[in-house]
């Protein structure tokens, strides 16, 4: 019964369900939408670790960034392939240079060497032109959501890195760097031609283990054998490179205080609704509990309407989330809703909207039931 | 003694006389044990005093009053006479400052709250002035809300209630929400939600004050056929000398006494 009268106490009065269930949508909404936004974007900081293909990272000691590489020479890589367990490795050169545009201007880009006839580092898909593209005299890979920032490069067409003639040969689509400057993929070899670099160093060695190998035994001995590198695993580096932003930017606590603030609100419009559902039927709990109805079940009663509130607002507000994450979300401003998020965000809005009741609650537990024979 | 447990009431109480005694009663029956055991409520030397303005006001000064299953009382006076204040504490809505209320052999004046709940919930109907319905509840479903406290399931609270409600003349309002329905209506469904568990004590407070005088009769006449029906002790605290016909006694009470 004290479900039925929750139920239809709570229907009967359309306007504040409405104002209550707003405030959980929204509260749902926003966590999960700034949770998205967040986690797009951080994600964005770990990309090229994420699809390279690779096991294991090596850089310079101390590596924390892999945007941020500090060279190594590039013939420790016969050390780190002799290393039992190493199926292949690689070397790989990040450097930053400028693109010429053709209005005159100029937009920095971090040209990604890779060696050619491995897939290791390689972490775009071809979305547009040849898929050896790279195998083109002076040929770059460019990514399509940078065409804004690139001036719009056609397939073909022959731009400057560095003072260097580069031909845009083919474009990949969504792999975007965290900081605004657009990759530009090419050879590993090309990296120098075109920033004259170091043709001795290389920014890291990408490693793939035979399968069954321990990686964490081969980062190990990598690093017991070359003093001055580091060594990871793809999964700790891209960890690495995500804290480094999250530490040195306070993109978290941003992101975080965003989504606190829609908590709060979604706890002060529904503990708000339910007060006032309360106030408006003060004297109707004061008749329930003159009939003897006691303080649990008038807790119980207040606990079933928060969470009917909660649970209607909830799954409405995930509804919305995926229809707004379909509809906004690009590679540019990523929404990436990791399932956990989902059930953390309902698990919380569900919990504060249950602590919401207690206010109500309070007022209800101080009304005494003698009031209602005094008109 | 003890507060949660049941005792039998006092054999004699001093001070508690009819002031008017219409059709029942009890003390002048010869059978005094048999009048003892159909008693219902006793009430015994209450005082109770509000603080008005920082002073200490007197409202019921060392009242007694009993009434009988079956026996319909009403409690007149002038406004702040300390009838409503009365009723609660013979309902267990209010503690009085002394004296004892017994309901049932049960003595409930020093019981805890949560005792006191289960007394109203198993042993108090009450009607309201103001009818006190719950909105959003139909009228079945409003009717049900006691029996639904006492444990019955839904379905069969709703049967229950239904039922009732066919006897007060709603049974076409069963599912008919308290805003839609009229004064009289409200009153009636109040009746049936008050006497559903049939009670051993009915309180009602001012039932046709928000009547008019058709209405109201027909209020009465329901109540006192329904009081027949469920045996309930009856107090019923009114202002309105037209309904004061019904009564089997009369008691008036004026600057918190009997007179």
């Amino acid at each position: 019964m004290l479900w039925n009268i929750a139920l239809r106490t709570l229907l009967s009065d359309r306007g504040k369900l409405l104002a209550g269930l707003v405030g959980v949508i929204f509260s749902v909404v926003l966590v999960n939408i700034q949770g998205g936004l967040f986690f797009g974007l951080i994600h964005k900081a770990s990309l090229l670790v994420d699809h390279s293909n690779a096991d294991i990272w090596v850089g310079h000691r101390g590596m924390h960034n892999v945007d941020f590489p500090h060279h190594i020479p590039e013939h420790w890589i016969h050390r780190v392939r002799s290393i039992p367990g190493v199926a292949q490795a690689e070397p790989m050169r990040i450097h930053f240079s400028e693109m010429s545009l053709p209005n005159g201007d100029f937009e920095g880009v971090m040209v990604v060497g890779l060696k050619e006839g491995t897939n290791l580092g390689r972490a775009y898909e071809i979305a547009e032109g040849p898929e050896d593209g790279l195998s083109y005299t002076d040929g770059v890979v460019v990514d399509q959501c940078d065409d804004q920032k690139l001036e719009y490069p056609k397939i073909g067409e022959t731009r400057e890195i560095g003072g260097s003639r580069v031909r845009v040969a083919a474009k990949c689509y969504g792999v975007l760097s965290f900081l605004v400057t657009p990759y530009v993929f090419t050879t590993y070899d090309r990296v120098i031609d075109i920033t004259d670099g170091d043709p001795s160093m290389a920014s890291y060695f990408l490693v793939r283990v035979a399968p069954g190998i321990d990686r964490e035994a081969v980062c190990e001995e990598i690093r017991g054998r070359l003093e001055d590198v580091t060594a990871m695993t793809s999964e700790d580096y891209a960890a690495t490179s995500v804290r480094f932003w999250m530490t040195r930017t306070g993109i978290g606590l941003s992101f975080g205080a965003a989504t606190a603030l829609g908590l709060l609100v979604g706890l002060v419009m529904v503990g708000q609704t339910l007060y006032a559902m309360v106030l408006d039927r003060i004297s109707e709990f004061a008749t329930l509990k003159a009939m003897g109805a006691t303080e649990r079940e008038i807790l119980l009663l207040l606990t079933a309407q928060s969470a009917l509130v909660a649970v209607v607002g909830i799954c409405i507000g995930l509804i919305l989330t995926f229809v707004i994450k379909a509809i906004v979300s690009t590679p540019r401003a990523a929404i990436d809703i990791p399932l956990l998020l989902y059930f953390t965000s309902a698990a919380l809005v569900l919990s504060i909207c249950l602590l919401a009741s207690a206010l109500p609650y309070l007022r209800v537990r101080s009304v005494d039931p003698h009031t209602v024979l005094q008109g | 003694m003890p507060a949660n447990h049941t005792y039998r009431m006092p054999d004699t109480i001093p001070g508690v006389q009819a002031v008017t005694s219409n059709s029942m009663d009890r003390q002048d029956n010869s059978d005094t044990a048999s009048a003892e055991d159909h008693r219902v409520l006793l009430a015994s030397n209450i005082c109770k005093s509000y603080s008005i303005g920082g002073e200490p006001r007197r409202v019921l000064d060392d009242v007694d009053f009993h009434t009988y299953a079956g026996e319909m009382v009403f409690l007149c006076g002038p406004s702040g006479s300390g009838k409503s204040t009365l009723l609660s504490i013979m309902g267990c809505l209010l503690e009085c400052d002394s004296g004892e209320v017994w309901i049932s052999n049960r003595r409930v004046d020093q019981l805890s709250v949560a005792e006191r709940t289960r007394v109203r919930r198993q042993n108090i109907g009450f009607v309201f002035q103001r009818f006190q319905l719950i909105r959003g509840l139909n009228a079945e479903d409003n009717v049900a809300v006691p029996l639904t406290l006492q444990g019955v399931s839904l379905n069969d609270a709703r049967e229950r209630s239904g039922d009732l409600l066919s006897r007060v003349g709603l049974g076409l309002h069963r599912k008919q929400q308290p805003n839609a329905m009229s004064p009289g209506q409200c009153q009636r469904v109040a009746l049936a939600r008050a006497l559903i568990t049939a009670p051993r004590l009915l309180l009602a407070d001012e039932p046709t004050a928000a009547l008019d005088g058709k209405s109201g009769g027909e209020v009465m006449e329901l109540l006192a056929e329904l009081v027949a029906d469920t045996g309930s002790a009856t107090v019923v605290v009114t202002h309105d000398p037209r309904i004061l016909g019904y009564a089997d006694r009369v008691c008036e009470i004026e600057n918190g006494q009997f007179k």
